[in-house]
C-alpha cells in the first residue's frame, strides 16, 4: 500500500466527516490566522519604523526632554528644551544644521473650507532633515523665523483639501485663528505608523510658540557633517546643554539609539501578541487531538472491519495520523493565506508604503512557519488518538455498537 | 492422505471473567480438508463465534495447536496474522461489517488496498467481482441505499477479494430473512464448486444443512 492510496484513504475519511472536519480546521485557521498576522504586522511595523527612522540619515541626533539615565519610560514629559538651546547648538564644531520643532495639532480654515493638520514649526533646514520636498513656492529662511513671520507651507493633502485644484500660493489661511501667508506647498510623502504626513503644515518655530502660548519647543535635530561623529556630538551637545540643564533632564538620540529601542519596544510587543496566538494555536491542536478521538471512537468498527481485512496497526495508525496532519495542514494554509489578505488589506488601508508585491507585506518566514507549524500540530495532536486506534483489538473493536 | 487446510488440535481458550476464568473453549480437535464445504453448528453462546476467531486468525487458542495451509499459526507474529487475514481467509459477516461512507466498489477494493494491488487492477477486479455476485448494477451504491441481501453480496464479493483459499461465514444469514438466506446459501454453493474451502457458522439446522459436513459445537466442545 503506497502513500498515494494512504492520502486518498485520508481524505476520504475527511470528506465523509466534512461537517467535523471543517470545524476542527476552523480551530487551526483562527490560530494560525493570529499567529501569521501578528508576526508580520509586527514586522511590517518594524520596517516601517526602521524606515522612517533611518530615512533621517545616519548623522541625525535627536535632542529631546527626559533623563539621559537609561530610564526613558512613559509619563509625562516636561517640554524643557528653548530655542536658545537651540542656538547654542550651532556653534558645535562638526554640526552641520539644527533644527528646532515645536509640533502642535492645528485647525487651518480658508473662507470656504477647513481641516484639523498637524502643525510643525520648525526653522529653515526643515526640508532636509525631515526629507520633505516642495512642490511649489519656496521655503522661509532663517531671517523669517527670527522675524516671526507668519508664513506656511501646505502639505499635499492639506493644499488639496483647502484649495482645491488652485494655486495656493500668495494666499492666506488661519491656524486656530490667526492668518498666514501661504508661500509654498510640499510634495506628497504618504503615511508612516497612522501617522498622514500630507495633512500638515510648516510654519516658523517662533509663530508656533506664539499661537500656541508654549515658550519652549518640543525636540532639536542636529546633524553632524559626518556620521562617524555622531556620537562626539553627542557628547558635545550633552556638555553644551550641561549649562542650562544643570539636572540633565534631556536626552539625545542617535538614529542607532532610536533604531536600538523602537526595535526592542516592537520586538517585546511582537513577541507578547506571538505568544498569546500561540496560545489560541495549541487550543487549535487540542481541538484536533479532541476531534480525532472522537473520531477513533465513533469509527472503532470501521477499524475492527479493517483490520479483520487484513490491515495491519501501523496501517490504521498512519490513516488517523494522515487525517489528523491533513486537518493541520489545511488549517495552515487557510489561515496564512487569510493572513495574508489581512495584511494587505490593512496595509491598503493604513496606506503604508509597501514593495509591491503581497508576498513583501507578510513576513514570508511567518508564511511557511504558519504552515509547517500547523501541519506539524496535526501531527503531534495527531499521535496519540492514532496510537489508540492501532492498538484496538479488532475483534472488540467490530463488535463495537 | 491430503494435508488438511486446517488442522487443530487440543484448542481451548479462556476469558478472564472478573476474577474467575471462563472457559469457553475446551479440547476441540478439527481437521478441514482444502475444498470442503462445512457447517459449525450450535446454540447461542456455545462458543462458535470464538472459534470461528480463532480460525480466522482475529484471536490466539489459550492452548493446543492450530496450523492453518501448513503454517503453524501459534509461530506468526502479528504482522503475519494480518497478512493471514489479507491474503488467506475472506471474512462474511453477519451484520455485513461494510464501510458505511464508501460505495460497494470502494467497500470490495479495501482488503485489495491492504494487500498491495494496484489501482487500476484493483478497480478492475472489485467490478468484476461484484459483477460475479450479480450487482453489477450497483456499483455506486452506498450501504444503505442497498438491500440486506445486496449488502451481503458485496460482503461475499469483497471476501473473495483477494483470492483466498479459505471464506469464513459467522451467521451470513441471521440478518436476512428466509427467502434471500437461501441465495446467500446458493452464492456459496456456486463458490464451493469452483473449489473454496466455506466455513458456515450458525444456529439454524436448515443454514446447516446446506453444507457436506455439518459439527455441533455445545458449552465449548465438539460433540
Ligand atoms: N472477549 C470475551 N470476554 C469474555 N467472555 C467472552 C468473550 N467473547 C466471548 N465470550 C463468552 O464466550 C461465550 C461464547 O461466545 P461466542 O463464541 O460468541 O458464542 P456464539 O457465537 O456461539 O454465540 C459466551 O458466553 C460469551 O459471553
Ligand atoms: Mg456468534
Amino acid at each position: 500500500m503506497n502513500l498515494r492510496e494512504f492520502i486518498l484513504m485520508a481524505f476520504e475519511g475527511l470528506i465523509a466527516h466534512r461537517l467535523r472536519s471543517a470545524l476542527t480546521v476552523l480551530g487551526i485557521v483562527i490560530g494560525i490566522f493570529a499567529v501569521v498576522t501578528l508576526m508580520s504586522l509586527g514586522d511590517t511595523v518594524r520596517r516601517q519604523v526602521s524606515g522612517q527612522i533611518s530615512e533621517l540619515g545616519s548623522g541625525l541626533l535627536m535632542v529631546m526632554p527626559g533623563r539621559d539615565d537609561g530610564g526613558h519610560g512613559p509619563g509625562f514629559i516636561k517640554m524643557n528644551l528653548t530655542l536658545r538651546d537651540a542656538e547654542r547648538l550651532k556653534t558645535i564644531n562638526g554640526v552641520e544644521t539644527v533644527n528646532a520643532n515645536l509640533t502642535i495639532p492645528a485647525r487651518a480654515e480658508t473662507n470656504h473650507n477647513s481641516l484639523n493638520v498637524t502643525l510643525y514649526g520648525d526653522t529653515a533646514d526643515f526640508l532636509q532633515v525631515q526629507n520633505y520636498e516642495l512642490a511649489g513656492g519656496r521655503f522661509f529662511q532663517s531671517s523669517e523665523v527670527m522675524a516671526h513671520r507668519r508664513v506656511v507651507l501646505l502639505g499635499a493633502k492639506t493644499k488639496a483639501q483647502l484649495f482645491g485644484n488652485g494655486d495656493a500660493e500668495g494666499h492666506t489661511i488661519r491656524l486656530n485663528g490667526t492668518t498666514f501667508q501661504v508661500i509654498g506647498t510640499l510634495k506628497e510623502k504618504g503615511r508612516t505608523l497612522g501617522h498622514d504626513r500630507d495633512q500638515v503644515v510648516v510654519a516658523p518655530v517662533t509663530v508656533v510658540q506664539d499661537i500656541s502660548g508654549f515658550r519652549n519647543i518640543g525636540v532639536i535635530f542636529v546633524r553632524a557633517d559626518e556620521p562617524e561623529k555622531v556620537s562626539l556630538i553627542r557628547e558635545r551637545i550633552l556638555s553644551v546643554l550641561a549649562k542650562t540643564h544643570p539636572q540633565k533632564d534631556i536626552q539625545v538620540f542617535s538614529q542607532n539609539d532610536a533604531l536600538k529601542v523602537s526595535e526592542k519596544i516592537l520586538g517585546t510587543l511582537t513577541t507578547f501578541l506571538t505568544c498569546i496566538a500561540s496560545v489560541s494555536l495549541a487550543v487549535g491542536g487540542i481541538g484536533i487531538m479532541n476531534i480525532m478521538l472522537v473520531s477513533v471512537r465513533e469509527r472503532t468498527r470501521e477499524i475492527g472491519i479493517r483490520r479483520a481485512l487484513g490491515a495491519t496497526p501501523n496501517q490504521v495508525m498512519a490513516q488517523f495520523l494522515l487525517e489528523a496532519l491533513f486537518l493541520g495542514a489545511i488549517g495552515g494554509v487557510l489561515g496564512s493565506l487569510f493572513s495574508l489578505v489581512t495584511i494587505n488589506g490593512l496595509i491598503f488601508w493604513a496606506g503604508w508604503k509597501t514593495t509591491g508585491s503581497w508576498f513583501s507585506n507578510i513576513s514570508m518566514e511567518a508564511f511557511l512557519l504558519g504552515i509547517l507549524c500547523a501541519t506539524g500540530i496535526g501531527l503531534i495532536f495527531g499521535l496519540y488518538p492514532a496510537r489508540q486506534a492501532s492498538r484496538l483489538d479488532p475483534i472488540s473493536a467490530l463488535r463495537y455498537e | 492422505m491430503e494435508q488438511p487446510l486446517i488442522d487443530i488440535q487440543g484448542v481451548g481458550k479462556d476469558f478472564p471473567y472478573g476474577s474467575q476464568i471462563l472457559r469457553v473453549l475446551q479440547g476441540i480437535d478439527l481437521q478441514v480438508r482444502p475444498g470442503e464445504a462445512l457447517s459449525i453448528m450450535g446454540p447461542s453462546g456455545s462458543g462458535k463465534s470464538t472459534l470461528m476467531n480463532i480460525i480466522g486468525c482475529m484471536d490466539r487458542p489459550s492452548r493446543g495447536r492450530y496450523r492453518l495451509a501448513d503454517q503453524d499459526v501459534d509461530e506468526l507474529a502479528e504482522r503475519d496474522l494480518c497478512k493471514v487475514r489479507n491474503r488467506t481467509i475472506g471474512f462474511v459477516f453477519q451484520s455485513f461489517h461494510l464501510l458505511p461512507r464508501l460505495t460497494a466498489w470502494r467497500n470490495v477494493e479495501i482488503p485489495m488496498l491492504y494487500g498491495g494491488v494496484s489501482t487500476e487492477d484493483r478497480r478492475e477486479r472489485s467490478k468484476d467481482l461484484l459483477e460475479r455476485v450479480g450487482l453489477g448494477h450497483r456499483l455506486h451504491h452506498r450501504p444503505n441505499e442497498l438491500s440486506g441481501g445486496e449488502r451481503q453480496r458485496v460482503g461475499i464479493a469483497r471476501a473473495l477479494a483477494l483470492e483466498p483459499a479459505l471464506i469464513l461465514a459467522d451467521e451470513p444469514t441471521g440478518n436476512l430473512d428466509q427467502r434471500t438466506g437461501k441465495d446467500i446459501l446458493r452464492l456459496f454453493s456456486t463458490l464451493h464448486r469452483e473449489g473454496k474451502t466455506i466455513i458456515v457458522v450458525t444456529h439454524d439446522p436448515d443454514v446447516a444443512r446446506w453444507a457436506d459436513r455439518i459439527i455441533t459445537i455445545k458449552d465449548g466442545r465438539l460433540v
